[in-house]
């Protein structure tokens, strides 16, 4: 099962890199996301450095969002997913692929656009490649609620419609962790500060993970 | 032996198939005939293991398909969908189901049979639809179950591809296989039993 669960993990990130279109989307998604953020708010570009962390925040709940939404749409309409499990694949492990998968994609446009937005708002170097640090620390927790909210989409029911409902505050309260360890590093705090918070995350992710796996095991697509 | 004894089976809450009763012997061809919506693509989902919407029994040499684990070994379907990754060449399709199976060996008579040497190398998305038929026929080969569940296999498929599927299915009843088919065009299996799924239907 191991062998199978790293074929298909690998075969999603190969999917995912090879496919521009997803990841340049993505990207630039992110990127222009977090230009115009601080225009909604104030137009005076000086002050831009303020809207650093909000706009990064917004950034990430919209990316992590469009990144995962979507994660089983085409192998449902394509008739990949029944041969994965027609393949003897587990619908947990399947879960655990796109997981998997997308932790590789958003870090990767994470480690792309964030510096480069950087430079524009005027951030310090150390800072950003801390906040960057914290984001993928955060990353898993973030990808596998929010895929298992994709999943259970599939299952056309009033109780998953509710389950997708309570997947949102779970990422809300990842992403305000995340907001407090960030603005420790933006304060000034040593990286250990910002860790205590972030722990918070780690910690949710090792208990969710094995959980949201669980409870995948048990979903049929009908 | 395939049975099926009293399978009812249910989606979206509508029951679609009633009181289903039959045995299968190995080394045949069985094509379910019936309108849209009589449920035959629903009654192969269920034997393929994709619904478990079901109440009834579905027997496997006399055992249940829910105790034997390895029952999705021996299955092969080939649903409305090619399950092509467009984005792939036709290589790397084949290459993928085949590292799930471990079969490697049976890429080369896969490509062989269908004739696809010559687009090997091409993405999915660019090839015609009986091509990419052709290439989810082949996948069936890779799997290599003992069970063959095709729905309507035939469409999009040129006299060529046609040919080469019923040259297929003869193969895998003369090794003991068994085949069943969703269809609408029964010209193109002659002399096979005919299963009429509008006779299970929900009377209610």
């Amino acid at each position: 099962m191991f062998n199978k669960l790293l074929r298909l993990s690998l075969f999603e990130i190969y999917r995912s890199l090879i496919n521009n279109k997803t990841w340049l989307s993505n990207s630039l998604f992110l990127f222009i996301n977090m230009l115009v953020f601080p225009f909604a708010i104030n137009t005076d570009i000086e002050s831009y450095g303020v809207y650093f962390l909000p706009s990064v925040i917004t950034s990430i709940l919209l990316a992590v969002v469009l990144i995962t939404s979507n994660a089983f749409d085409e192998d449902v309409k394509d008739g990949t997913l029944d041969q994965l499990i027609i393949f003897g694949i587990p619908l947990y492990a399947i879960y655990l692929s796109k997981v998997i998968a997308a932790i590789v994609e958003f870090s990767f446009i994470i480690c792309i656009v964030l510096p480069i937005m950087a430079i524009f708002y005027k951030i310090e170097h150390r800072v950003v490649l801390q906040i960057i640090l914290n984001i993928l620390l955060s990353i898993p927790l973030l990808t596998s609620v929010s895929i298992f909210g994709a999943m259970l989409t599939m299952n056309i029911s009033k109780n998953s419609a509710i389950a997708v409902l309570l997947v949102f505050p779970l990422l809300i309260s990842a992403l305000i962790i995340l907001s407090l360890a960030s603005t420790e590093i933006l304060n000034g705090s040593d990286f250990i500060v910002a860790f205590s918070y972030i722990k918070i995350n780690i910690g949710l992710t090792l208990f969710l993970l094995p959980l949201l796996m669980w409870l995948s095991k048990s979903l049929k697509q009908f | 032996m395939l049975s099926c004894i009293d399978l009812s089976i249910e989606i979206l809450g509508k029951k679609i198939v009633s009181n289903l009763g039959l045995s299968l012997l190995p080394g045949a061809i069985y094509v379910l005939k019936g309108a849209n919506g009589s449920g035959k693509t629903s009654f192969l989902k269920t034997l393929a293991g994709i619904n478990e919407n079901y109440q009834g029994k579905i027997l496997w040499n006399n055992k249940s398909i829910e105790k034997d684990v390895f029952f999705s070994y021996i299955i092969s379907y080939l649903g409305h969908e090619n399950a092509l990754k467009e984005d792939l060449s036709v290589i790397d399709n084949l290459n993928l189901w085949a590292d799930f199976k471990g079969n490697h060996l049976l890429i080369a008579p896969s490509i062989v049979q269908f004739d696809l040497a010559e687009h090997l190398e091409k993405k999915c998305k660019y090839l015609s639809a009986g091509l990419k038929k052709r290439v989810a026929l082949a996948r069936m080969i890779i799997s290599n179950g003992m069970l063959w569940l095709l729905d309507e296999p035939e469409s999009n498929l040129d006299d060529k591809g046609m040919e080469l599927l019923l040259k297929l299915l003869q193969a895998k009843i003369n090794s003991g296989g068994i085949v069943i088919i969703a269809s609408h065009n029964l010209e193109h299996y002659k002399k096979v039993p005919v299963i009429q799924m509008e006779d299970f239907k929900d009377v209610q």
